[in-house]
């Protein structure tokens, strides 16, 4: 009897420190929706799988999604990318594309600061550190940049390359149209980082397996 | 009395706690319920009452779908004659009329949809919760552009910088991006009304107007005068409260319906137990009767025995409403249109006293027979029981 009495008394005590818990100071707060409580920039998303893949890796039937950080080798990134470049995550999201159970390259998405807007892109790398494509996701560019910028001219332009390539509009990038140079400087800049990034190795801290190409 | 009241109820721990685990499970429901309706009528005014303005001028169509996708920064699909403004302007009631002009532009190819606002000054001073991020500015010009905080985080945007509509072949300059306000704000691109009216080539068009009265108490007059605006539509933020709570109240009369049902059931169960205690306790019963008790005592040892289950129900069950009210609400916000931001609360005051004033009421209803025939049970006949 005591047992149960004691029982009932405790939950009705929970129950009541729970329910009639002080309010507290009022503190003005705005509700995030969602917001990101490290500062970073939110994720770059990657929008349409099966059709980048089908583009960058034809033979590939699954993909996995994995978190690496390289936070470890953030000097070394600074050092091959040079004192000037910006460095807004230490945070990678990267898909290693599989055929058949075997990887055969990776998919990588990043979004950059364009002239006009944010510009996503999608570039497939194979396991040997090169560039087999990219991909525009999205951009809001004037017409002219967006033409030079999806042109199949300057988006082959980046296959073959490796962390180690200069990756430089008018170098061994194709000089883009003034309208189109701020954006373009971004998006190279964007892949050098990427490439240089994936390079270094980083340390892989989530995965996710078992999402198939349908 | 108690403590014998409560022995009794001990004797057979599981048919008792059983008993106890329904009535949990039914004030618990029903609690959340309750609790649930009042945060949400709760919220919503709160939202309301957040926004300073007692009413809106839609276009014609469904008012309160109108008002909503407004309230909401959602586009509309028919607009309202500049001249409503003017009206709404002139009326004697109204402190501030701040108009607004909504577009959304599908991009289909890339799977998203800008929403851009034309707003002006007036909307400001109605929102007074927006804070403007370190470097920015207020409209400077036609081509200027102020971005909510998630639409600057995704567009990688800040003062200064340049944007791009590619469906009107607009050039802006970035000239403020707006801290987090939590509301659907943050999505939003706004620019200067006329801008906005000459994107979507309707210049003398608006989407609806937002106005904050000098008194509260002059709503009725200002709505009456306002209704016969040409083209346009009168929506109070009292109405629209009443249409979502009646949405709202329509769903919840139904889970209440259960919810009573499920504490119809457990009342069910208090008889039950109650009557098997009896019948079990007959002989018992006898020799208190032959020993001096007097019906009434019989009868309130009983009754005491019921309500002792009904409130130790009830109690558990405001513990599984306070442990599950998170489970139940996200459960049933979906259904609920345009609930306010925020959690609801699990359990309410108010929640808290009408359930353990039902439940008392429920477990001495469901053990008055029970105690009654125990109290008419002759001391003879009972001891003659095996």
């Amino acid at each position: 009897m005591l047992w149960m009495a004691l029982a009932l008394a405790l939950v009705a005590a929970a129950s009541a420190a729970l329910f009639f818990r002080p309010a507290g100071p009022k503190i003005e707060t705005i509700r995030s929706n969602g917001g990101n409580p490290t500062g970073e920039p939110p994720m770059c998303p990657w929008r349409e799988p099966a059709k980048d893949l089908a583009a960058l890796f034809p033979g590939a039937d699954a993909y996995d999604s994995e978190i690496a950080v390289f936070s470890r080798k953030l000097l070394e990134v600074r050092r091959r990318l040079g004192a000037g470049a910006r460095i807004e995550s230490t945070r990678l999201y990267v898909y290693p594309v599989l055929a058949h159970g075997r990887r055969i390259g990776t998919v990588a998405v990043r979004r950059v600061s364009g002239e006009f807007g944010a510009i996503e892109m999608v570039a497939g790398i194979s396991p040997d550190g090169r560039l087999v494509g990219l991909r525009m996701q999205r951009l809001r560019e004037p017409p002219e940049s967006q033409e030079f910028l999806t042109s199949a001219a300057w988006l082959r332009a980046f296959a073959g390359k490796t962390a180690d390539s200069a990756l430089q509009s008018g170098g061994d990038l194709p000089a883009p149209p003034t309208a189109a140079r701020l954006s373009a400087q971004a998006v190279a800049g964007g892949v050098k980082a990427l490439l240089v990034e994936l390079a270094v190795g980083p340390e892989i801290i989530s995965v996710d397996t078992g999402n198939h190409v349908h | 009395m108690l403590l014998l009241a409560s022995k009794n109820l001990l004797r057979r721990p599981l048919r008792t706690l059983l008993t106890l685990a329904g009535l949990a499970v039914s004030v618990g429901l029903l609690a959340c319920l309750l609790s649930f309706g009042e945060g949400y009528e709760s919220g919503l005014r709160t939202e309301l009452d957040r926004m300073g303005i007692q009413m809106m001028l839609v276009p014609l169509g469904c008012p309160y779908d109108a008002a909503a996708r407004a309230l909401k920064g959602r586009a509309l699909d028919v607009s309202l004659p500049m001249a409503a403004l003017e009206v709404a302007r002139k009326d004697p009631a109204v402190a501030i009329a701040a108009p607004m002009y909504t577009a959304a532009l599908p991009r289909p190819e890339q799977g998203r949809t800008d929403l851009w606002v034309g707003i002006d000054e007036t909307t400001r001073v109605l929102k007074p919760y927006w804070k403007l991020a370190e470097g920015s500015s207020w409209f400077q010009g036609p081509d200027s552009v102020i971005l909510g905080a998630e639409a600057a985080a995704t567009e990688l945007r800040k003062p200064g910088d340049r944007f791009y509509s590619p469906e009107t072949r607009r050039q802006f300059t970035v000239t403020g991006v707006l801290e987090r306000t939590g509301t659907s704000d943050d999505s939003l691109f706004f620019v200067p009304l006329a801008t906005a009216q000459a994107m979507f080539k309707e210049p003398a068009r608006l989407t609806a107007v937002a106005i904050r009265l000098k008194d509260p108490a002059l709503l009725t007059g200002a709505t009456d005068r306002l209704q016969q605006v040409k083209g346009a539509q009168v929506v109070t933020l009292t109405e629209m409260m009443g249409t979502f709570l009646n949405l709202v109240g329509a769903a919840r009369t139904l889970i209440m319906a259960i919810a009573l049902v499920a504490l119809a059931v457990s009342a069910l169960g208090i008889f039950n137990t109650m009557m098997a205690s009896v019948l079990e306790r007959t002989r018992e019963l006898g020799v208190m009767r032959a020993v001096g008790a007097s019906r009434a005592r019989i009868f309130l040892l009983m009754a005491a025995e019921s309500a002792g289950l009904a409130v130790a129900g009830g109690v558990g069950g405001f513990a599984l409403a306070v442990l599950l009210g998170r489970v139940v609400e996200r459960t049933v916000r979906p259904f609920i249109p345009l609930a306010p931001e925020g959690g609801l609360p699990a359990l309410t005051a108010t929640a808290a006293v009408e359930c353990g004033l039902l439940m008392l009421v429920v477990g001495l209803a469901a053990g008055l027979y029970p105690a009654w025939q125990a109290s008419r049970l002759r001391p003879a006949e009972a001891l003659r029981v095996e």
